[in-house]
Formats: C-alpha cells, structure tokens, sequence
C-alpha cells in the first residue's frame, strides 16, 4: 500500500498536515466527530458534526495551503453553522422577513462574517497559525486554546439566529 | 382537512424525512468519523500528520514520530456503506495497519525478506497476515497487517468514537508489528 503514500514528503514538506492533524484532535477530543473531508492542492478542507452543542451544527474548516515552503504563516478559515429545524411554512417566512434582513444590514459582527443559507445562518472567522511552530511542544495545545476561543465567539455571535 | 391540521400533516412528514436523513447520514459518514478518530488518537499519542489523502473509496494516512522517526501508515475502508447492509452486518470496517523504521542496509535486508515469498497465491490480506514493504527512497521498512474492525464497538453516543479504545487497539497493534519486525531484521541479519 505504500505507492499510495507521498512518500519524498518529510515533516518539514508536511507542516499544513501536521496543522491539520492537530485540529482533528483537538476537536474530535471535544466530542466532535470528522463527517467530511477533502484536499486538494490548494486546500485541506474538513467538516465536523457539533453534537451536544447548544448553537452550533456544523463546524467547517479550511487551511490554505501556501506552495511557499518559507511561509511561516498559513490561513484557518472556520465556519459555525446554525442549523434551524423549521416545519412550518410560517417559521420559514418569518426567518427570512426577520433574521434574513438582519443578516444583510449587517454581514460582520465583530470578526465574523456572516452569511445566509437556505435555513442555515453561517458565521466564519479567519486566523493566522504559524507553521513553523507546527511541530514545537506546547503547538497542540496552542491549538486548543485558538478553537476554544473561536467557538465561543462563532456561539456568541451565532447565538441570536438560533430557532 | 383544516389549516391546521395540514401544517401538522406537513410537520410530520419534514419530522420524518429529517429523522430518516440522520440514519442515512450517519451510515455514510462512518470512514470519516473513524479517521477523524485514527488522527486524533495517534496525534494524542505523540504522532506528526505526514499524509493525508483518498481514492473515494479508500482513505490514507501517514504518521512520524518526531521523537524517534519511526511511521505508522493506516488504510481504512467502510465496508458496509449501504445502509441495510449496516443495519445486518453491523459498521465494519478493513483496517491496515503498518509499523516502520529506517533501516540501514535496507536494499540488501529487504530482497532477503522478500525471496521468502514465492508463493503466487498467497492470500495477503487476511487479518493476522503479517508482510513486509519497503520505501527504498526514503530507507523504512514497514510491517503491515490487514484488521477487520466493528466500528459498532467504538462508537459512542451518536457519531462520537470512543478514542481511547481506539488509541489502545492502534498501540497494542503497533507494539505487536514492531517485534516482528525487529525480530525479523534480527533473523535477517545483513
């Protein structure tokens, strides 16, 4: 099975992966199972299913790869998702009267843009993360404390569209 | 019928298709819960992400130990993607497993290991089936073997994966391939 394996790809080649890596533990050990994954050249894409949480439905994050193998700094963007079960035609009217007019007066609260799908409401955050401290002690648990952070703005600013 | 009694009607029938969506959904997002579950629990093991990639059917993933270089290499693949084959079988998924190091002399030892198979017909993937690979290139030499997982036995409450047995199954396969490849580098010789 190895020629399905990049093997000329040493640690230093895989620091995005290992970035990765430490964002699936890290969410997986909060109780967030993976649900979707995809890579390509560009980007590692990857979904999570926010069970148990009060706001959110989905988490989705995407790495930018950069072909710069100095770069010392790779994007995360994150993406929380509200989903709202509505089963009846009038919620689905007064969601889009209401919380669809608010959300195009104003797409950006605080460092999240905000944006509108069908009955979800999607609020992402962008964060810098150092690829050159990937693999350095202490780099996973760095890790824990940027998601931490990120999920209680995306559940505070999240929050109101909540049905 | 009444207004009301249509809304309820319609209610019912969205209850429904919703519940029936998250039995499909969970059976076929099994293969990437359980990857999310092998990367979280080699990550937590001390493991650096190497590789990460798919063919749609099968998933791959490649590991370093930074403090000793060695690698584990994974295979994963969900066999019962339908959902009523599921809902018979159970979840099961075919697991393979590989333990490397570098090695020195490695072209030598490797031709050695691999003259002892000569029977064609050798069936390789049945579970408990120990073989050998080689990455020339970048000088390992990885024992690998075939498991069949029921990824029911892991599961946890919805799609949430118990890790910690997970991370005790991976250490207890990894402890097993490494002395067999250890024991057989030592046999081998040079």
């Amino acid at each position: 099975m190895l020629e399905n394996f990049a093997l000329r790809r040493e640690v230093a080649d895989s620091l995005d992966e290992v970035l990765i890596g430490q964002l699936i533990a890290v969410l997986v050990d909060r109780g967030y199972p993976m649900v979707g994954i995809t890579s390509d050249p560009d980007h590692h894409s990857l979904r999570f299913r926010m069970q148990g949480d009060p706001v959110l439905y989905y988490l989705s994050a995407t790495l930018h790869r950069t072909p710069n193998k100095l770069a010392r700094l790779a994007t995360l963007s994150l993406t929380g998702q509200v989903k709202n079960f509505m089963a009846r035609a009038s919620e689905l009217v007064d969601f889009y009267a209401n919380d669809h007019k608010r959300l195009v007066q104003s797409p950006l609260q605080g460092g999240v843009t905000l944006s509108h799908q069908l009955n979800s409401v999607l609020g992402t955050v962008t964060r810098q993360v150092r690829l050159d401290r990937a693999t350095e002690e202490g780099s996973l648990e760095d890790m824990d404390q940027m998601v931490e952070g990120v999920l209680v703005e995306l559940r505070q600013v999240l929050l109101p569209f909540k049905r | 019928m009444s207004d009301d009694e249509k809304e309820k009607t319609f209610a019912e029938l969205l209850e429904h298709s919703w519940k029936r969506y998250e039995e499909l959904f969970h059976n076929e997002r099994m293969d990437d819960v359980l990857l999310g579950a092998v990367v979280a629990s080699c990550v937590r093991d001390g493991y650096l992400l190497l590789d990460l990639s798919s063919d749609g059917i099968n998933h791959y993933v490649r590991f370093e130990d930074p403090a000793d270089h060695t690698r584990l290499i994974f295979r994963l693949r969900h066999l019962a993607e339908e959902l009523a084959v599921a809902k018979v079988l159970g979840h099961l998924a075919e697991v393979v497993i590989g333990y490397g190091q570098r090695v020195e002399k490695l072209g030598t030892r490797w031709s050695q290991l691999r003259s002892e198979v000569k029977d064609a017909f050798l069936v390789t993937d049945e579970p408990g089936v120990i073989t050998f690979d080689a990455d020339l290139s970048g000088g390992y030499l990885y024992a690998q073997i075939p498991l069949l997982l029921d990824l029911d036995a892991y599961k946890k409450k919805d799609l949430e994966v118990d890790v910690q047995l997970i991370r005790r199954h991976i250490d207890s396969t990894v402890h097993a391939l490494k002395q067999v490849l250890q024991g057989r580098l030592e046999l081998v010789g040079v």
